[in-house]
């Protein structure tokens, strides 16, 4: 059943993982420094960014506006390519 | 077995071979929350391991450390001895709980060992309807000491603040029992109130058992009652630990070392029962250090994910849940047992075990699947459950013919996508070979049509039911004046496949009880209030007419269906008229395969007197009469009824005299407040009257020589008939009871009955319910007769229940001012 991005908020970032694992298709990864980096997921018709450390330990899961996938995503990635 | 008893037994027994109920675990070893039944893989939904403790590796090594230490049991009773551990876990549990502990092997045997210590008897106590069975079984132990038991209708605090005040004027404290969080809807006492009323009434004291509400809400998960209160000085909490706390035994918490003390020194199983095994107080023990620890917190907010995933799921899957809470039990309404049996068969199929929650939990039509939401589920697991319930959902009510709307209506809940609240209660799948008929009066339908149905089996044919509704309309009391409908359903060739007529009436909840519990509700009703434990029922025909009201076309392949038009227009009529109750009577016993269908639609069945019909009315003198009797009958009708015939004169009253139609009266009066076989209200006079004016009905006046030349004629008994087609109905009696008389009037009055119809060649007489024996003597044979009954709730009727546990008891109920339905 659909999740829209209103009710992902509700939950913490566990149950978003488990959100996410069921529903989402992961779309790509940007690496930060010391080992950490994002990883983007869609769910239907918006975007879940993921933050997870150098071991592997998920930081943060939120969902994301278009406007920052755009100006964020999009100018590191061919997304058409990447999906 | 009683009426009750049998009920359950039959609700029980068509869901274990439903394959839903009874069921067992195949699993050597279970893994999280996955179990085999009949070899199928299932995820179990039915738990109230709310934190799913039991497979935490500190509980298990706990029990084994104590069974390793003392063995599997350590047998003493705590009077004697007590292990280490029931110390050591009384310590922790104060520390838990902020107040003094005392352990018990049950909760169940906590209640028993506490209550009658606790509640004196100059105390009264109120129990909420709904409060568990545990609580109201330990309380029947209160009852033989006199103390005052009162139910009260679920979570009423208007009600309870009432019963407060009235209550502490007589008795010393006011003990109010309720439930934390409930175990079917998952709703819960209204805390917040009930502290309120603590603060407010100082005789007020408050017992509650938060089993399902442990471990899983509050600091420490001490409860769901105590989640933003400490406990009150004037409070006795509950808990069990065989939940959520995953070990094993109760937990009673009282606000004083004086109160502990008392019920661990003097509550009956802490002397005579045995204690806890070893291993269920060593995992406790483990348990409770988890609860003291911070750790319970995270698990706390796991299991709250869960339950909010589970909401967010049955809201997306439009699912009618009964209450929206954040507590584990959740509860979807189904309506209808056979509706519950079949969606739990195919989540089962689909790989979900899930609960029924059916009668007597809950009524009858207010059947539901019943799930718990613990820790270890996982969201995938939750959805998909709810997904399968939803897609088999609105398929079941299809083949099942219940519409959604009548879920919310059964439950009293708003429907979501209600547009239109006209006729809710028609089906969603109109039979397209069927045509109903529907009618207010019978003066509505063809009187050829009606009477070829059903003259000579009662008296409701046509002109029956026309002298009926002119009597029982336009009355000063509420219960003379009836509702009347009708309902013919046809065939596309216009044949009728069923027929019958309703009535709806004012009476007496107590109708089908035992006589003993019927005459002490009428002391009730004539000292305080007349209408008390009465409600406004729906039934196929009428409280004045026996026998077959619902006419079945057998032959016909409609017969279900057009059943089912029948169950509809009950329940419409029940709306309509906001009756509580539906009877569908006079059935003949034994049909099991109607029993199963009426149990399918949330009608129990209920033993009605036996119906006593005379079938041998072929002889044509008294010789050839007293030879169709049996050998017993003959022996006692020369000797009780032949022996003073001589002394009776008897006579059809034709235009009697209004002194005439008062003794008549009082001579009904005089028997019918002798007897509580089948209570119902008096008949009206003008009933009387109208009987006198009536072509159809005759009244047999049975007068007793008296005096010592035997030359006075006293009228001493009156029977009230009426003949349809060539069948006579005795429909009732009126005796003097006013003075012993020589000879059994009732006796001569029922012969000369029998020789009238004779004379009126008739083929069988209706003697009507009751007094079987005199009428089977008289050669009437006598038949098991049912009804089937269904109840919007349960709470008259646990209070009649209640009654019927102890001869000696005082339950009282109390409903507020406008309690009558």
């Amino acid at each position: 059943m659909l999740i829209t991005q209103l009710e992902l908020n509700t939950f913490n970032n566990n149950s978003r993982l488990q959100i996410l694992s069921n529903k989402s298709l992961f779309v790509c990864e940007v690496k930060l420094t010391k080992g950490f980096k994002l990883e983007l997921y869609s769910i239907y018709n918006y975007f879940v960014e993921v933050l997870v450390d150098n071991m592997g330990n998920t930081l943060d899961v939120k969902p994301l506006t278009l406007t920052y996938v755009a100006n964020f995503y999009c100018r590191n990635f061919d997304l058409d390519k990447e999906i | 077995m009683n009426n009750f008893l049998t009920t359950i037994n039959d609700v029980i027994t068509d869901g274990k071979n439903s394959g839903i109920l009874h069921l067992n675990v195949s699993n050597e070893i279970l893994e999280g929350n996955m179990l085999k039944i009949n070899d199928k893989e299932l995820v179990n939904f039915s738990s109230c391991s709310y934190l799913g403790l039991e497979f935490d590796p500190r509980l298990k090594a706990g029990a084994i450390k104590a069974l390793e230490g003392y063995g599997t049991q350590f047998s003493a009773s705590r009077a004697y001895l007590s292990s280490i551990h029931y110390q050591q876990l009384e310590s922790k549990l104060n520390q838990l709980f902020g107040g003094y502990c005392v352990v018990t092997p049950t909760t169940t045997l906590g209640h028993i060992s506490t209550l009658p210590v606790i509640i004196g008897e100059k105390d009264a106590v109120v129990l909420d309807h709904q409060v568990h069975s545990s609580i109201q079984t330990a309380t029947t132990l209160l009852k033989p000491k006199g103390i005052l038991i009162e139910l009260l209708r679920h979570n009423r605090m208007d009600l309870l603040e009432d019963r407060i005040i009235q209550l502490s004027k007589k008795y010393e404290k006011v003990w109010y029992m309720a439930d934390g969080i409930y175990s079917m809807y998952g709703d819960g006492a209204p805390i917040d109130a009930i502290y309120d009323l603590l603060d407010k009434y100082p005789k007020f004291n408050f017992y509650v058992d938060d089993a399902h509400g442990m471990s899983s809400f509050g600091k420490n998960g001490r409860g769901f009652v105590l989640q933003n209160h400490d406990l009150h000085e004037r409070m006795v909490l509950t808990t069990s630990l065989n939940k959520a706390f995953a070990s094993g035994g109760g937990a009673m918490i009282f606000p004083n070392e004086e109160m502990a003390s008392l019920v661990r020194t003097c509550g009956g199983p802490m002397i005579t029962s045995g204690p806890m095994q070893p291993a269920a107080l060593g995992a406790a023990l483990a348990a409770a250090d988890i609860h003291l620890s911070d750790e319970i917190i995270k698990m706390q907010e796991d299991l709250q994910e869960n339950i909010k995933f589970a909401n967010l799921m049955i809201k997306k899957a439009g699912l009618p849940l009964i209450k929206e809470l954040n507590s584990p039990v959740f509860f979807i309404g189904v309506c209808l047992p056979k509706v519950g049996y079949q969606l739990i068969k195919r989540m089962l199929d689909d790989g979900y075990y899930t609960n029924l929650g059916a009668f007597p939990a809950v009524p009858m039509k207010n059947t539901g699947v019943r799930f718990t939401i613990t820790r270890l589920h996982t969201f995938k697991q939750i959805e998909g459950m709810i997904t399968s319930m939803a897609r088999h959902f609105d398929e079941v009510l299809l083949e099942q013919n219940i519409s959604r709307d009548q879920i919310y209506k059964a439950f009293k809940i708003d429907n979501p996508g209600e547009t239109n609240t006209e006729d809710t209660f028609q089906p969603i799948i109109k039979p397209s070979n069927l045509i109903l008929e529907k009618y207010q009066s019978i003066s509505e339908i063809k009187k050829e049509e009606w009477n070829a149905i059903f003259q000579g089996k009662g008296s409701f044919d046509y002109e029956g039911l026309l002298f009926l509704e002119k009597t029982f309309k336009n009355n000063s009391l509420i219960e003379n004046n009836w509702e009347f409908d009708y309902l013919i359903v046809k065939d596309k060739s216009q044949r009728v496949v069923l027929a019958t007529f309703f009535t709806t009436a004012l009476c007496k909840d107590d109708m089908l009880s035992h006589e003993t519990i019927s005459h002490k509700i009428e002391i009730i009703r004539k000292t305080s209030d007349p209408y008390y434990l009465t409600s406004l029922m729906v039934m196929t025909g009428s409280l004045l007419t026996e026998g077959g009201h619902v006419y079945i076309n057998e032959k016909s392949e409609y017969k279900k269906q057009a059943f089912n038009e029948l169950y509809w227009m009950a329940s419409a009529l029940m709306k309509k008229y906001n009756a509580g109750s539906i009877m569908l009577r006079d059935f003949d016993d034994g049909n099991t395969e109607l029993d199963k269908a009426m149990l399918g639609n949330g009608y129990f069945k209920t033993q009605m007197p036996e119906r006593n019909v005379h079938q041998e009315l072929t002889w044509t003198n008294e010789t050839e009469f007293i030879a169709s009797l049996t050998h017993k009958a003959r022996k006692h009708f020369r000797g009780q009824v032949l022996k003073h015939v001589n002394l009776i004169e008897c006579e059809v009253v034709k235009n009697p005299t209004d002194q005439q139609i008062k003794h008549w009266f009082k001579l009904y009066n005089q028997i019918k407040g002798s007897s509580f076989k089948l209570n119902t209200f008096d008949l009206p006079i003008n009933l009387f009257e109208n009987i006198a004016n009536s072509p159809n009905w005759e009244v047999l006046s049975v007068k007793l020589k008296t005096g010592e030349a035997k030359d006075e004629l006293k009228e001493v008994a009156v029977v009230f008939n009426y003949k349809s087609g060539d069948v006579y109905n005795a429909i009732f009696i009126g005796v003097d009871k006013s003075e012993q008389f020589e000879i059994n009037v009732y006796r001569q009055a029922l012969y000369q009955v029998i020789l009238r119809a004779n004379y009126l060649k008739c083929t069988s007489i209706n003697l009507g319910f009751t007094a079987s024996l005199e009428k089977r003597r008289m050669g009437a044979d006598a038949y098991k007769t049912v009804a089937y009954m269904q109840a919007n709730d349960h709470f008259n009727a646990a209070v009649i229940e209640s009654m019927q546990i102890s001869s000696n008891q005082s339950v009282n109920v109390y409903e507020g001012e406008n309690a009558v339905n």
